[in-house]
């Protein structure tokens, strides 16, 4: 069964502000949390993937979780 | 209960999760999340937002593809100057290597010979052997030591 209009417009409306949340924290976190859970990639990954060291990886990704938190709240997963 | 624990604990969850944890770190967690309902709360949070990541297909802006593909392309580089540059570092000192086995019987006989032409006691010789020997090698490492040179790049990861 095909997904009903409604369905597509919450879809997207879900998919805009995802984006509005990513797009509002800075760059490096963004790039981190996309990094990590958009491509799957690990943390190790990640940091060769930026030249970034592995501990910065990690507290780039423990604070842009911390800051996507509230912009999501209420959002349906 | 300090404040550094529900950081501790909070930094686990957002990095790996529960399952992603070894085994003492999970149950650690586990106890935790069992005794502390704010955590329990954090964990509820970043799951859902994890959740919520991976619900939909997000286009990463232009602007992010770009810096990550430069980045990369730049990791690529930085790693195929390594190898190049480790290849060169192993094939040198297996080609010093061969020539010390080769010549050091050569050299040895050549001092040996000399030590009886000069009249000189064994010890002697040998010693001058043995200083000949190692100088070049000692030179070398004090010249490069008094320069900073290593095997890795300026930006490379061997330095850091």
């Amino acid at each position: 069964m095909s997904p009903s209009a409604l369905d597509v417009v919450a879809q997207h409306e879900h998919a805009e502000r995802i984006s509005a949340a990513l797009t509002s924290i800075p760059p490096e976190y963004r790039e981190t949390v996309v990094l990590r859970f958009q491509e799957g990639l690990a943390l190790e990954e990640i940091a060769t993937v930026t030249g970034a060291p592995l501990g910065t990886v990690k507290s780039r990704l423990y604070r842009g979780l911390n800051l996507l938190m509230p912009l999501l709240k209420g959002a349906q997963g | 209960m300090t404040r550094d624990v529900h950081e501790q604990a909070r930094q686990r969850i957002a990095l790996g999760g529960v399952d992603g944890l070894p085994e003492a770190q999970r149950t650690w967690l586990q106890t935790h999340l069992h005794e502390c309902e704010s955590c329990r709360d954090y964990a509820q949070g970043t799951d859902r937002v994890i959740r919520l990541m991976r619900s939909v297909p997000i286009a990463a802006s232009p602007g992010l593809v770009r810096t990550t593909q430069k980045r990369v392309r730049e990791r690529t580089r930085q790693l195929r100057e390594e190898r190049e540059r480790l290849r060169l570092v192993g094939m040198s000192c297996f080609l010093v290597g061969l020539s010390t086995a080769i010549t050091t019987p050569l050299l040895w006989r050549g001092f040996e010979w000399v030590g009886h032409w000069a009249e000189v006691s064994s010890p002697v010789w040998q010693t001058g052997f043995a200083i000949f020997w190692i100088a070049p090698a000692l030179a070398a490492s004090l010249l490069l030591l008094g320069r900073g040179v290593h095997i890795a790049g300026k930006d490379s990861r061997l330095q850091r």
